[in-house]
């Protein structure tokens, strides 16, 4: 390895160790905050490591354990079923759409794309579920509504594309029925794209809480985010309460911040550890819909 | 496409079905109880169920209270109620809820959360002034001043929830500071104490503890100065308090307005104010914690309040009364329910809300929880439990408060003192005007963009006059004057009728 090389490498790595800094340094502020307690941090503030430790912000999240446990449950479910029924889905239709003998290929495409730039709003969507569908505080409101998503299929499609056509064809010679082919031919070569959808699936599920926050009274199917984020709202709404009604609200002691980075800790925790199992796959699926020889 | 519908419908029914049998959430509570009750119910009348919104955050043990009120009411009125306790998320879950037309039969509803003049415009809410004669009891159970704050043109739509109507703030003192001052409360109570008269008890509680003067903080500089908002300090437009030819003016371009700034100075110049605590609620809570602060006037003095401040923040403070309370319309309009206007059964409804106004037994239930559970009664006050799993705080958001047995710490005839504060405030001009802000949103967004970036001007850093002066041009350009106009032309509106 000659002089030059060596340089560059030492400043490649420079760039890339403040590259990984950036990135690191608030996980470790966050797991620092999360572990002080809410005195220490309002006389003394933040600190990369904790002055004092203390599990209040963790107390606070997991007073209620059993609600908790239900939340991850439900966030577990609906992501795996989720990105399950969303891959099939989704890789039914690209199938569908690659094929270059399906007539209706261009309408359908056209009709995929229209809520990729137009979408109803909110309150049509709102009463479509509720009251058409039927759906307000069930399971399938918290799977259905973004199972089939546009984006996914186009990317897909794309890679389903560049599979070449002539291994279909040798299948139909051989006998194998549309079925046959999707299940048997196309979706074994198509691992790395299936797995990035799959990524990308599972953290929409993982991460939703707005259509919980919409659809969802009954307690035992609120998921992970929205427990999560009604423990925020309430702490913040009992301080806006204080400051905007006049009302006075008996409250003893609220951890508010270690307790909201506590809560990203929970939140992030089990998508940080599955993430590097997608990681082999998810390099590739992002050079999907990129030229290949 | 018919047959993708399908499969994806087919396959969601499979799914969500499958999911369901995986595990089925074991109810919290035993569901037989409503059964046990229906043998022993007033036969002639149907059971209803009614669905109601509140603004609490969710309670892990509310269930079973729940449960235990709604034999209660089955008994009484063969009537249950499903509650939804929407915490932190009901302003944004209301607001679907009453856009899409969804059946619901009451909610919370006031001036600062769940706005009741929207939701009133929307048709949101049932008209029930001709039903109220039918409860005598509710009507009577509250200072007839209650029902004219929830009339909008002639028409009632909510019931209100009595609780402390006359506002006035107080001055923040933490008790160490004030007992080594050598004040007591006779000195500093009901007093109207000014800045300036807090000028050596600051200087003395800087030189010994090295704590800072805070002053009025922004949601009560009206008060501080005498002046009644229309629609909270950003919106600008006020009435002198007592002026009976309501006179609307530009809050900050008046004569006391400038004076406290001016004071403010004064305050600072002696560097005994630092500026970012003042306009940081994050910061004042920090400081207030830690002992930083002299005193700070902020808040509705309530009898018994102390407790609950002093809790808040870990020292004990006391709140010393400003001035004569003011009762005013959106001090009684920040806690009502409304029925809904899709509501089938208003007079079940209004069954309910009367029993939480005049029904201790359900009142205080509904605010604590079931006694020996939740809470226990020691020497006639109530004491609440740790951990009970419901204890959501805001008793004011349900009933009448007075209804209530004292928390601990209160004084024991806290009621009656607050029930004084009501009916000898002075009661506004006002009263029973509500300001619609929806001829001047846009004069209106401007103009609470620059109360916000000119808000600093209160501490007392910058040039008082200059920057006053900035401030009310900006005003100007932004259409305070359209604004005053407009608020002008609905108060003589209110007047005339």
């Amino acid at each position: 390895m000659n002089e030059a090389s060596k340089k560059e490498r030492r400043v490649i790595g420079i760039v890339l160790g403040f590259l990984c800094a950036l990135c690191i340094i608030p996980i470790i502020a966050i797991l620092s905050i999360s572990f002080s307690s809410s005195d220490s941090l309002l006389k003394e503030g933040y600190s990369m490591l904790p002055r004092d430790f203390s599990l209040e912000g963790y107390a606070y999240i997991f007073k209620d354990l059993k609600a908790i446990m239900r939340a991850y449950y439900v966030s577990i479910v609906t992501t795996v079923a989720g990105t399950a029924l969303g891959l099939i889905l989704n890789s039914m239709l690209a199938f569908v759409l690659s094929r270059p003998n399906y007539r209706f290929r261009s309408a359908l495409t056209i009709f995929l794309t229209i809520p990729m730039v137009l979408n109803s709003g909110l309150v049509p969507f709102y009463i479509w579920v509720t009251r058409y569908l039927n759906l307000k505080d069930t399971w399938a409101v918290l799977i259905l509504p973004t199972a089939v998503v546009p984006w996914y299929i186009i990317m897909l499609r794309t890679f389903f594309k560049q599979i070449p056509y002539d291994l279909s064809e040798s299948a139909i010679i051989d006998g194998a029925g549309e079925f046959r082919i999707y299940w048997k031919i196309i979706l074994p070569l198509s691992k790395p794209a299936l797995a990035t959808v799959g990524m990308f699936l599972a953290l929409q599920y993982w991460n939703s809480w707005y259509h919980p926050m919409l659809f969802i009274d009954d307690a035992s199917l609120i998921n992970l985010q929205y427990k999560l984020y009604r423990l925020m709202v309430d702490v913040l709404e009992l301080l806006r309460s204080l400051a905007e009604s006049g009302m006075t609200t008996s409250i003893g002691d609220m951890p508010s911040e270690s307790m909201r980075m506590a809560m990203c800790i929970v939140a992030a925790g089990p998508m940080l550890l599955v993430f590097p199992f997608f990681q082999k796959y998810f390099v590739k699926g992002l050079t999907v819909g990129g030229v290949k020889g | 496409m018919k047959k993708i519908a399908a499969l994806i419908l087919a396959l969601s029914l499979l799914l969500s079905l499958a999911a369901c049998g995986a595990k089925q959430p074991a109810p919290e509570e035993t569901p037989s109880t409503e059964q046990l009750q229906t043998t022993d119910t007033p036969e002639d009348r149907e059971h209803v169920t009614l669905k109601f919104y509140n603004r609490c955050s969710e309670q892990t043990d509310q269930q079973r209270v729940f449960d235990e009120l709604n034999k209660y009411f089955e008994q009484k009125y063969n009537t249950t109620i499903e509650w939804h306790f929407l915490g932190g998320t009901y302003a944004d879950k209301m607001n679907v809820i009453i856009n899409s037309g969804e059946e619901f039969d009451a909610c919370f509803t006031s001036d600062w959360l769940n706005d009741y003049l929207t939701a009133v415009s929307r048709g949101a809410y049932l008209d029930i002034s001709d039903m109220l004669a039918d409860y005598p009891n509710l009507v009577n159970s509250m200072p007839a001043a209650f029902w004219d704050a929830a009339t909008v043109n002639g028409g009632i739509y909510a019931v209100p929830n009595q609780q402390i109507a006359a506002r006035t703030p107080s001055w923040y003192i933490p008790e160490e500071y004030m007992d080594a001052f050598g004040w007591t409360s006779e000195d500093v109570d009901g007093k109207g104490l000014q800045i300036l008269d807090m000028l050596d008890y600051a200087q003395f509680c800087y030189d010994n503890y090295g704590a800072h003067f805070v002053g009025p903080q922004s949601d009560v500089f009206h008060q501080y100065c005498g002046y009644e908002l229309l629609s909270g300090y950003k919106g600008a437009l006020a009435v002198k308090v007592g002026d009976s030819s309501c006179t609307v003016v530009n809050f900050y371009d008046t004569p006391e307005f400038k004076q406290m700034c001016e004071d403010m100075a004064v305050m600072y110049d002696k560097g005994l104010v630092d500026s970012l605590t003042m306009l940081d609620n994050d910061q004042l809570r920090a400081e207030m914690i830690s002992g930083r602060v002299s005193t700070v006037m902020t808040g509705t003095y309530k009898p018994g309040g102390d407790i609950n401040i002093s809790n808040t923040y870990g020292i004990p403070i006391h709140l010393a009364r400003y001035s004569t309370p003011l009762m005013t319309t959106s001090a009684i309009i920040a806690t009502m329910w409304g029925i809904s206007s899709t509501c089938q059964h208003p007079e079940r409804v209004l069954e309910i809300l009367e029993a939480f106004a005049t029904d201790s037994y359900a009142m205080q239930m509904i605010s604590y929880g079931i006694e020996g559970v939740h809470y226990d009664i020691v020497d006639g006050f109530l004491q609440l439990k740790e951990n009970s799993g419901y204890n959501h705080g805001n008793d004011w958001a349900f009933g009448n408060v007075f209804l209530n047995t004292p928390l601990v710490g209160m004084p024991e005839d806290v009621w009656v003192q607050t029930a004084e504060i009501n009916a000898s405030a002075d009661v506004s001009v006002l009263m029973g005007f509500s300001y619609s802000i929806s001829n001047v949103e846009a004069e209106a967004t401007n103009v609470s963009n620059t109360v916000e970036s000119y808000l600093s001007v209160t501490t007392g850093e910058l040039p008082v006059e200059d920057t006053l002066k900035e401030f009310n041009e900006k005003l100007k350009i932004g259409g305070i004057d359209t604004m005053i106009a407009d608020a002008q032309a609905q108060i003589d509106a209110f007047l005339g009728k």
